[in-house]
């Protein structure tokens, strides 16, 4: 029994559907043409700029022309719900869709693709009024000293020099300063390895040597001048 | 959530930092022309201040050009198809007025000086047989109720005038036997006379005059009423004056204008070409016959390529030296407009066909002679050491002759010997190619797509009207580039098949894509061509042989009976037939020997009414797939379906329910099997599909959420491939692949849309969207990817989920040139795996290339040369410096 009814239901529900495109289709013979219009914020004010602009319907189902005081007029077009753009190549407007019922009235809501049940009414006639310059372009990253200076690369050097060269200068404590002193010192104290290991091989100090040859540099110098 | 968007928003930054351009790089690889269409209507504004052109096109825009360059000074573009048509203008003094649609009349004036919007009005009406302004009035010719009625409105304000008159319905019986000009109705009648009635006062007489004619047409924008009456090849002109009907024979095939030069006095201004490249003017006195010397002329032009010129408006003067002159605007079948200037030359000269281009090809230029010489050289590897020395000698001699010759100035540069301009050969980055267009007015053309300048062109005889595409209803003409410029010892070689002028048959033209030179010209072929597919072996005159199947099923090759370089495998052919809903597969054997046994039938697929094939997408033969897979999180492999021989089929059927249903078939073409199919309901028109790699893309107008939406679909096989080596249709498993589906909505309207392409397929994929607000945008395919998770990202690099794609104003390529009325969109591969070339064609032309995943193969445009050599050189210095100074510290410490 429930089967049955059910199959009445599809019945019917497929019949409603059958006359309604035959209803739509006697209402397109004489259907009722509305005008939409709306004005346009500009930028300026200079004419070729009201050339270069144009309003869109429905991405160029009709279109609307500016006039001299921004003011538009998109003629003849049937009821339905339609998605006003206004296209300039230099600036970017934000759209608006337009609703115009069978009866003639008008609502004006902004665009949401994703939750079109969400009305957020707009004044009719049309206000285009917040536009932005289109930034079409990158900015090239340009050489400046600053960017030199905080690179990671020269941070990690700098860095480090300045802590070993600045920061003794500024400890002003005298007792760090004897301690540290007193490092150095005790650097100064140690013998070095290499020399240690030379004289003990040749046998002789290594002054011993060097003034062996300073000798000999003065002899040649003495040399060379009797030469000349 | 918020977290979500964030991440999104930075990844975007990121990933769009891949394309756009630095405001430096404008125009530097791009260009862009401006074109209005073919010419249907113009005006001269002959203003010493102004001194303007007023042209109204088929291409529904209105826009005023200079006289003295016929640059376009602004340009409107009206609705697209019949609802923009234009059907008059009518110029006055501050503004010009165009009417133009079909059921709605539009009337608009349009500012003269910058273009702007001065009034609108509209009224709608039916059955308009005619529309003329007079007097200030338009007048509305139309048919109702077996009378011919004429409505009356005020041309600026709209307001409507005196009450309708009606006319007899006899007065007017059809558009070919009928013409109205300057308010007068000639129409022939049954019994054999021309009745030419005024369509100005409500009770006028008609005057009739005894003439037999095949056909009448008025003379265009003639300030009397005049027609060109033709019968059996004999034309005469007939006008009327001071309400007498005269006639006067014409004695050469000529397109007429007349022009009012002093009260009672016309001038009878009348142009021909009997050759493609002469035009020959000739002026008379309308009313007496006397010939004006000055008005007659012939020039000869090689450049020029035009048929049946027309003068489209004219003015005319008098000279100081009491001669009259003239400025004629000509158009002519090909479309082309030019100034012409009597006496004198054509000042300018415009190709407004290139409005409608049909079918394009980026083609390789050929390499330079002498490295063509360097090619041949090492070319030859048979041949022993000896005579590889000899001819190393031999060629190096002659490069150094060359370039004794060059240097002296003796003979030309070896470049400009080969006919064609200098700079024509390959670069090193294939970046320098040739754009062949082939437009719908027969017309072919060489472009240099490094600057925009044609390089040749050439006008098809014996062609008629396009073969349309049954698919989209446009006029198509099949391009095939038999032989690229890689062959040395050939010269390339570029086929297009055609329609015959006189029957259903196809006709072949076959040419040179560098200069457009043709041996056989138009050849006649004796079957309608419905498939032409490229063999894939070459025959051994490095031909790419075309199997050219005719509408009974049976394939020809062309060029015939020319041996092939190897066997090529059994081919596959499918045809669709949109009219009937068929699609056929069939295998065609090919022998070495270069013929053809006849085709089998495989497969066959029925579509029945209303189904309606729309689009057919197949992937680009020239397309690489570089990665065969893509790692997942847990590192294992999902590998991609790539079937070469698969094929995207779109139907749309209307619905009960659904108003309009859209369905996608993925189709083996060799098997026949239907691998997929998926529905969409209530998908209507703008619709674009694109197929490329493991991947397709379609677009269409969803009319429940009134949205733009992309459905993408994304094929996979799997963790394992099913076909290992070689993809097979009909071996292998047949598991149908993994179909990964998602759909994302554009927040605009679409035009065109395209894939990127490069080399070897390693760079990352864009798709180009050229949109309605006349921007081309390049969007990441990442973005499309139907595997953007909806939850928390589960692949790297993966952008989560968002229904609306972005459209940021930095991927739009073509910055602030906007591209109104694009028909589609052509991208090649360059020798640069990073580049791809982008050539985009409608109203405009513009060219630019992209490079998807930057340009990781040349060093970037910013590079800083002069900081790697100041840092270089100071290096060098301070090393020289360094070395001197420790060896004088040295010296110092030997002297210590």
């Amino acid at each position: 029994m429930i089967c049955n009814s059910f199959k009445v239901c599809i019945v019917l529900l497929s019949f409603i559907l059958v006359s309604v495109p035959n209803a739509n289709g006697q209402s397109e013979s004489n259907r009722e043409l509305y005008d939409i219009e709306g004005t346009v914020m500009l930028p300026n004010l200079t004419t070729s700029w009201l050339a270069e602009t144009i309003i869109q319907l429905k991405g160029g189902e009709a279109v609307g022309f500016l006039r001299k005081n921004g003011s538009f007029l998109i003629s003849k077009v049937p009821s339905g719900s339609y998605i006003v753009e206004v296209v300039n190549p230099n600036y970017v407007y934000e759209p608006i869709r337009v609703e115009i019922n069978s009866k003639g009235k008008y609502r004006a809501r902004k665009v949401n693709y994703i939750q079109s049940s969400h009305v957020h009414q707009m004044p009719y006639p049309l206000e285009f009024v917040n536009y932005m310059p289109a930034k079409y372009f990158y900015s090239r990253e340009q050489w400046k000293v600053t960017d030199f200076l905080f690179n990671s690369m020269v941070l990690t050097m700098v860095l480090p020099l300045l802590a070993i060269l600045v920061l003794p200068k500024l400890m002003n404590d005298p007792e760090t300063k004897k301690e540290m002193e007193q490092l150095t010192n005790l650097k100064h104290d140690m013998p070095e390895m290499s020399e240690m290991i030379t004289s003990f091989f040749t046998g002789n100090s290594p002054t011993a040597e060097k003034q062996k040859e300073k000798t000999k540099a003065i002899k040649s110098s003495k040399k060379s001048n009797k030469n000349n | 959530m918020v977290s979500k968007i964030i991440l999104t928003v930075l990844l975007c930054s990121v990933l769009f930092t891949v394309n756009g351009l630095y405001e430096d790089q404008a125009g530097k690889f791009d260009w862009k022309q401006n074109y209005v269409g073919e010419v249907k209507f113009s005006s001269i504004d002959v203003d010493v201040t102004t001194k303007r052109l007023y042209v109204a096109t088929e291409k529904n825009v209105v826009a005023s050009l200079a006289i003295e360059t016929g640059d376009i000074i602004w340009r409107q573009i009206l609705e697209k198809g019949p609802e923009g048509s234009i059907e008059l203008i009518h110029p006055t003094k501050s503004k010009i007025i165009t009417v133009s649609g079909v059921d709605v009349i539009k009337v608009r004036g349009w500012d003269v000086k910058d273009g702007y919007l001065h009034f609108e009005w509209s009224t709608e009406t039916s059955n308009v047989l005619y529309l003329f302004v007079f007097n200030g009035l338009l007048h509305n010719v139309y048919s109702s109720n077996n009378l011919i009625a004429i409505d009356t409105y005020h041309l600026e304000t709209g307001v409507k005038g005196k009450a309708t008159y009606t006319f007899p319905a006899h007065w007017f019986n059809g558009f070919d036997r009928c013409a109205l000009s300057s308010g007068s109705l000639a129409c022939f009648d049954v019994a054999g006379q021309l009745n030419i009635g005024s369509l100005i006062k409500s009770n006028t007489d008609r005057l009739s005059l005894d003439m037999i004619g095949d056909k009448i047409v008025a003379i265009p924008g003639s300030p009397i009423p005049a027609f060109i009456v033709t019968n059996t090849n004999v034309e005469k002109l007939v006008y009327v004056k001071e309400n007498k009907v005269q006639v006067r024979s014409l004695t050469t095939r000529s397109s007429s204008f007349i022009y009012t030069y002093m009260a009672d006095r016309h001038i009878l201004l009348q142009i021909s070409s009997p050759m493609q490249d002469t035009i020959v003017t000739e002026g008379s006195i309308l009313e007496d016959s006397t010939v004006i010397e000055s008005l007659s002329s012939k020039e000869s032009k090689s450049s020029l390529k035009i048929s049946n010129p027309r003068i489209s408006s004219a003015f005319c003067g008098r000279s100081k030296a009491n001669t009259v002159n003239c400025v004629t605007l000509v158009s002519t079948q090909d479309q082309s407009l030019m100034l012409l200037k009597m006496p004198g030359s054509i000042k300018w000269h415009r190709e407004e066909s290139l409005t409608n281009i049909i079918n394009v090809e980026l083609v390789d230029l050929p390499v330079s002679d002498i490295e063509a010489a360097i090619e041949k050289e090492f070319g030859n590897k048979e041949s022993g050491a000896f005579s590889m020395f000899v001819r190393r000698l031999f060629s190096q001699l002659q490069q150094l002759r060359t370039l004794f010759a060059t240097v002296l100035g003796i003979i030309e540069s070896p470049s400009e010997t080969t006919g064609t301009k200098s700079n024509l050969v390959r670069d090193q980055f294939g970046l320098h190619k040739i754009i062949v267009a082939v437009t719908s007015a027969g017309k072919l053309f060489g472009i240099d797509n490094l600057n925009g300048e044609i390089l040749w062109s050439v006008l098809l005889c014996g062609v008629g009207t396009f073969y349309e595409n049954k698919v989209n209803g446009l006029p198509s003409a099949p391009m095939h580039l038999q032989r690229n410029s890689k062959h040395l010892s050939y010269s390339p070689m570029c086929t297009l098949l055609l329609k015959s002028e006189d029957s259903e048959n196809t006709v072949m033209f076959t040419f040179n894509p560098i200069n457009g030179e043709s041996k056989n010209g138009v050849t006649q072929l004796p079957y309608r061509v419905v498939q032409a597919v490229p063999l894939p072996v070459l025959n051994i005159e490095s031909v790419r042989s075309l199997i050219l199947f005719d509408s009974t099923n049976s394939p020809h090759l062309y060029p015939a009976n020319t041996p092939l370089s190897s066997k090529p495998p059994p081919m596959y052919i499918y045809i669709a037939n949109p009219t009937n809903g068929l699609l056929q597969g069939f295998t065609v054997d090919v022998l070495i020997s270069g013929k053809v046994i006849s085709a089998k039938e495989v497969w066959k697929t029925q579509f029945n009414k209303p189904t309606q094939i729309i689009a057919i997408g197949s992937r680009d033969a020239m397309e690489h797939v570089h990665s065969q897979g893509r790692v997942l999180s847990d590192r294992s492999v999902l590998y991609k379906y790539i079937n070469p021989n698969m094929v995207a089929i779109l139907t749309l059927a209307p619905d009960t329910t659904h108003k309009s249903v859209l369905t996608l078939h993925l189709l083996d073409a060799v098997s026949g099997i239907i691998i997929y199919s998926v529905v969409h309901k209530r998908a209507s028109h703008p619709i674009h599909l694109i197929h490329s790699e493991n991947w397709l893309l379609c677009s269409y107008y969803n009319d429940k959420t009134r949205r733009t939406e992309i459905a993408s679909y994304e094929l996979y096989d799997g963790n394992q491939l099913s076909n290992s080596s070689d993809f097979s249709s009909v071996g292998g498993s047949l598991i149908p692949p993994i179909v990964e589906k998602q759909a994302y909505i554009l927040p605009g309207f679409l035009q065109a849309m395209k894939p990127t392409i490069t080399e070897k397929g390693i760079t990352s994929k864009h798709i180009l969207m050229a949109t309605t607000t006349g921007h081309l945008l390049e969007v990441p395919w990442a973005f499309l990817d139907p595997r953007r998770p909806l939850g928390e990202p589960k692949e790297e690099g993966a952008i989560p989920y968002i229904p609306e794609l972005p459209m940021p104003s930095e991927s739009m390529i073509n910055y602030n040139k906007s591209l109104m009325r694009v028909d589609g969109i052509y991208t090649t591969p360059s020798s640069l795996e990073s580049t791809c070339l982008v050539f985009v064609y409608g109203l405009d032309l513009f060219y630019t290339r992209v490079a998807p995943s930057k340009t990781f193969d040349v060093l970037k445009e910013d590079f800083d040369y002069l900081v790697i050599i100041i840092v270089t050189t100071i290096l060098l210095i301070s090393a020289y410096v360094t070395k001197n100074l420790a060896s004088q510290k040295a010296l110092k410490q030997a002297w210590k």
